[in-house]
Order: C-alpha cells, then structure tokens, then sequence
C-alpha cells in the first residue's frame, strides 16, 4: 500500500499514532531491524566500492611522480586483480538470499573503475595519441566480461554510462574534421544523423530491458540462464537507457530544427534531415504502441512526450516570427498546455494500470 | 503484509465504513518522472512570464516589484485554490508563483551588495509558500529551493566574497580554514538533515495530527534538496569549467565530500520511507558531489585521492563488521 493511501486512511478515519505507526509496519512501509541491517550493509559496500573507485581514478590524475611509471601500474593493477580475484572466490550470485551479502558483484564493479583508470594511466603515460572516446570504447569492451558476470543491475548501469559517454564523445563532440568522422562520411552522414546511432543503441538495450524485466516479474521462463539474466534487468535500468536514447534522439531532432543552437554548420542536407525527424517519429510511436501493449510502466511515455514538448518548443522558437514579447507569450502558453495535456494523459495511464493491477492481485488471490 | 485498505481497518480493529474510496477515486501518488516534467515545464514557463512582465508593465521601483510579486502569487494561489485537482490550472498556477516568486525576491533585496541577500529573500518567500500554497509539486519545489536559498546565503553570508566577482583568486587571509568551512556547512545543512530525520521517525505523530498534505510533500523536497541543493548552492564553484573559479579556497574543497554524505543521509531516507524514486535521485546526487569533489580547488588531487581511498576502506570495512554481527533472521 502506497503511503499516499494511507494519508487518507489516517485522516479518513482519524487514526492515533499507535494506529498509524501500525499501519504503517503492517503495509510494509516501515523497515524494521534486520532490513535496516541489510540496507546499511548494502549502502556501506557501494559507498566503499564508489570511494575507492574515485580514489583510484583520482590518483591516476593526480600524475604522481614519486613511485614511478612502474609502480603506478603496480599499485592499480594490484587493486585490479585483488577485485577479479575477490569475485571469483566469491561469485556473484542470482539467489536473492545470499545476494544481499555477496561481495562478488561490488567487487566486479571496482574491477570495472580499475579497468578504465588503468586504461587512463596507459595513455597518460604513453601517450598513445588516441582520442578519449577511443578511451571509453576500450573501457566498455574489456568491462563487458565483468557486467555479463555479475549479473547485476548496477554494473550494468555502470557499463551502459562509459558506453554512452565513449557514444556522446564520438557522435556528439567529434566534428566532421576529425578521423572519426571518416566513418559517417563514407555514408554522407551529417551530425543530426549520426546522433541517431547512440539512439538506436540505447533504444535497443531499453527494449531488451523491458522485456527481460516482463519475464522476471511473471517467472516466465524455466531456462535458469535466461531467469539469471532476466534478474539482473530491473526496470529502472531499462529507463535509464531510455532517457540516454531520447536525450539523444532529442538533440538530433533539435539539432535539425535549430542548427545554430548546436552550432552544427555544414553538411546540411534536406532528405537526412527529414530522415532523422521521420525515423524519430517512427521510433517513438513504436515506443507507444509497446508501453500500450505492455501496460506497465508509464515512464516511456512520459519520456516521449517531454520529448515532443521539447522539440516543439524548438519549433516555435525557430520559426514563430522574430523574438519578442508574443513569441514569449505564445511559448509559455505552449508550454503550459502541453505538460499540463501530458500529465493529464500520463496520470490517466497510472491510473488505469495501477488499478488493472490491483484486480490482478485480487483475482490472484 | 496488508495491501487493502479493508483489511487493514480489520487489522487495526477499526470499524468499517459505509463506503470506502475506490482505489479508481483515491487520490493517486504522481509518479516522479510526471512532477519533473510538470516542474521543468512550469518553471521555463514561469520565467517566460517574468519577461513578458518585465517587458509589457517595467516593475522597477521596489513597490511595484513587491505588489505585481503578490498578485502573482495570490492569482497562483486562487488558481490552485479554485481547481484542487489541479489538472488544467495546476501548469499556469506554478508558473505565475514562479514570476512573481521572482519579482518578490527582487523587490526584497534590491540593490543588493552581496549574493547572500537576495538568497536570504528567497528562503523567506520560499518558507512561507511551503504552507500557504495548497499543491503538493509546489509545496515540494518550495521546499527544495528554500533550502538551497539557505545554503547560497550561508555561504555568501558567512564567507564574505563580492559578487560579482572580477578576481579568480581570494586575499589570502579570507581561504577558510578547517574549523570554519566545516562550521559555515554544519549551520546550512545540519539542520535541513536534522529536520529530514526528526520528520521521518515522528512521521506517524504528524501523519496522526492530520499535517500529511503540508509535510509529506515538504519531505520529499527537503530529501531531494539533502542530495541535490548541496550543489546549487555554490553555484558560481560547482564544476571548474568556467575557468573563474577560486584558486585559494582552503578548506571549502570539502563541501563536495561532505555534500555526498548529506546525499548519502538522504538515500538512507529514501529507505526508510520506501521510495526507490528518492533513492535513486540520492545516488546521483551523490555520484555528482563525487565528481564535483575532483574538481574542487583547495587540496591537491593526490590529498583527495587519499580521502576517498581511505573513506571507501572505512567503509567497505564497516559493512564487513556489520555482516559478521550476524544477519538473524
């Protein structure tokens, strides 16, 4: 039971604080000792995993001299191997019991900072004249072993940002002068377009998310490699990459309606640019249709629509007359309208499936 | 555990009423994503209207600043006021207080020598919105800027710096020391971690005293703020990318590092009243402080590396302890 829900019951029914601090531990909304206990463990484990992760990668920056190209390596790779070889005495794990305490997973995570820290001190020290993407790219793939171990959420958050930041760099920064972009000019590619590539990825992977996710909450598969997969796919995972891919989606959008606010000069071309608006369009309504088919999980929707009022803002910015006061009014109008007409809808949704969900329960029961 | 309200009243021995809400006529929860979407929209509104205001009726002297601030926020007000649900006037409500929000602080501190002034205005109106406007997104924002506004007024009140600044470098004498950069974050944001706590342990004592529409929103943007506001409220050092930043701020390096704790605080409270959304918002707050405490000026990169080295350890060695302690079931 949700605590908005017991507000009204309280107030409703003008419960005591004896009442309420009942209610409260009987509709699991008050944690007791032991989940405490599990949540401290948890929270202390990531907190020394992300310290000593930052630690490493700030030391690599700080350049020290003192201990030499040789130890410097020695001191990381040492890290390194300790947490490789901490997960493989103590494998992470998919039972939910034993997960809670298991050290395997966090260790991976450290493995993973130490990887890329590592990667930044190799071309710190030699110099290899790669680009940083190249740096993240490497990064991603020799961490892919770790998060395809671990089977856990967080790792494979970790591993989605280096890849969307290795995406970011390579897409979104790099301009048509440099190496990289030989690539997309072999396919007369221009920017907007090539900003669609890191949202085709992440769309994809949300997808994939999505559906592991539907098949962990219903038990739907008696394969045990898939349910192990399927458990390391929670939701909120799934709408991290969704943000990623319409953050990008959005910019490639507005890119194409505004140039100059990305100052993407050159290489405009019409038919890309109709291309990259229609294949965004195309890409959110199949979001729809698979948000209204899977009725679960509102925030896809919600996303595309922050998308819209975003790139319809631009819109009217670029071609609603000169900017003056009327353009003034007609945005913020605009503006109220939309998110007041999406949230109306959006709450409808939650509504609906929520309930659908509580008859489910019930019957289920 | 009890997820129906009937069975809930059976279990608490309370008698069964006539009808009770369907959960189809409850009022819902709105999910988070759908508050930031509203807040976002609202707030860019909100200062689109301040422009056609400025433009169209040129508040300038300090009472016409104060009263087109007041008609705003009382037409805000009769906006929410009037539609409860706040389905179609909710939008244009947030962002006629956010105008006049806007005009008021200004009308408050004009001419105002240092940042910390207007940040004290903001922290006033702020509070007083907290109660007056009946809307749980405006209630919450209120709450997360007040305690921002705390935070910019703590740290230009208490560490006089001039604003605008023309210099990246302090006089020697003004870089803080230990004692007093710990002191200035202690009185900003001690309190608000206080408040988040004392909240929600007593939350069934408020909750019982029937404060749920005011407080519970209040809480959620006091947690945010706990992970969040830390930030903002150095705003002109948050990351050096500007290249303007202080070069001798001593110990105000810190703040980062402390913020993460804070952030930390807030992920505990997050917990302990059952919102993953909190949770998460928490976290990055936290990444963010991480991160912000790289570029953080005052202390070399290998001190800070030490720290979080040495803060991971303690930690990583805090949860072994509390394993071994034994998990009963």
């Amino acid at each position: 039971m949700l605590r908005s829900e017991l507000d009204r019951l309280a107030t409703q029914h003008q419960m005591s604080t004896a009442q309420i601090e009942r209610a409260l531990a009987l509709t699991g909304n008050r944690a007791d000792a032991n989940a405490w206990r599990q949540f401290a463990i948890s929270l202390l484990q990531a907190a020394g995993v992300a310290g000593i992760g930052a630690g490493a990668i700030f030391f690599v920056a700080a350049n020290w001299q003192d201990y030499g190209v040789m130890g410097r390596f020695l001191l990381l790779q040492v890290g390194f191997v300790a947490a490789v070889g901490i997960a493989l005495w103590w494998p992470p794990t998919a039972d939910a019991d034993t997960a809670k305490y298991a050290i395997g997973a966090p260790a991976l995570v450290l493995a993973t900072l130490l990887c890329g820290g590592l990667l930044a001190l190799f071309g710190q020290t030699y110099q290899t004249g790669a680009d940083v993407y190249e740096l993240f790219f490497v990064w991603a793939l020799l961490a892919l072993p770790f998060a395809l171990a671990a089977m856990s959420g967080a790792l494979w958050a970790l591993w989605w940002c280096v890849l969307n930041i290795a995406l970011a760099l390579y897409c979104g920064w790099s301009v048509p002068a440099d190496v990289a972009w030989a690539f997309f000019d072999r396919w007369g590619l221009n920017k907007s377009a090539a900003l669609m590539m890191p949202f085709a990825i992440d769309l994809g992977g949300a997808m994939v998310v999505y559906a592991l996710a539907d098949i962990a909450a219903a038990n739907a598969t008696t394969n045990a490699a898939i349910a192990r997969v399927a458990h390391a796919a929670p939701t909120w995972l799934a709408r991290m990459l969704l943000a990623f891919a319409f953050a990008f989606g959005t910019s490639a959008c507005v890119s194409v309606i505004a140039p100059d606010i990305f100052s993407f000069h050159g290489h405009r071309k019409m038919a890309m640019n109709t291309g990259v608006l229609a294949a965004f369009f195309l890409a959110s309504i199949g979001v729809i249709i698979f948000t209204l088919k899977q009725r679960r999980d509102v925030f896809p929707l919600a996303i595309v629509a922050g998308s819209f009022i975003v790139i319809s803002t631009a819109f009217i910015v670029k071609f609603v007359s000169r900017p003056d006061i009327g353009t003034a009014i007609v945005i913020a109008a605009w503006l109220i309208g939309t998110s007041t007409a999406a949230a109306f809808v959006l709450m409808r949704y939650v509504r609906e499936w929520r309930t659908g969900d509580v008859a489910h329960a019930k019957a289920g029961a | 555990m009890i997820a129906d309200p009937r069975a809930l009243l059976d279990a608490l021995a309370l008698p069964q009423p006539d009808e009770i809400a369907d959960s189809d006529a409850a009022p819902l929860e709105r999910p988070w994503y759908i508050g930031l979407l509203l807040g976002a929209s609202g707030w860019v509104a909100g200062i689109l209207l301040l422009v056609v205001i400025g433009v169209l009726f040129q508040p300038n002297s300090t009472p016409a600043l104060l009263f087109s601030g007041a008609v705003l926020i009382a037409a805000a007000w009769g906006l929410y006021t009037a539609d409860k649900t706040g389905a179609f006037t909710g939008q244009l409500a947030l962002a006629l207080s956010i105008a006049g929000q806007v005009l008021l602080v200004i009308g408050m501190s004009k001419n105002f020598s240092s940042i910390g002034q207007p940040a004290l205005a903001a922290f006033a109106v702020q509070v007083v919105l907290i109660f007056i406007m009946p809307n749980a997104l405006h209630r919450s924002l209120s709450a997360f800027f007040a305690c921002a506004a705390l935070g910019v007024a703590v740290r230009y009140g208490l560490f006089v710096e001039p604003f605008p600044r023309h210099s990246n470098t302090l006089p020697a004498d003004a870089a803080p020391t230990l004692a007093y950069a710990l002191a200035g974050w202690a009185i900003a944001w001690l309190p608000i971690a206080a408040l988040v706590y004392w909240l929600t342990r007593d939350e069934a004592s408020w909750m019982a005293r029937g404060w749920q529409t005011t407080v519970r929103p209040a809480l959620t943007g006091l947690v945010v703020a706990l992970a969040f506001a830390t930030l903002v409220s150095y705003p002109f050092e948050m990351f050096s990318w500007s290249g303007r930043e202080l070069t001798n701020r001593g110990f105000l390096a810190l703040w980062p590092l402390l913020s993460a704790v804070a952030a930390t605080g807030a992920i505990a409270a997050g917990f302990a009243l059952r919102s993953r959304a909190l949770m998460g918002i928490a976290i990055v707050g936290a990444l963010l402080h991480i991160s912000h405490f790289y570029y953080a000026l005052g202390t070399g990169l290998l001190t800070k590396s030490f720290i979080m080295l040495l803060m991971g350890a303690a930690a990583l060695a805090a949860a072994m302890l509390l394993k071994r302690g034994g998990v009963r079931p």
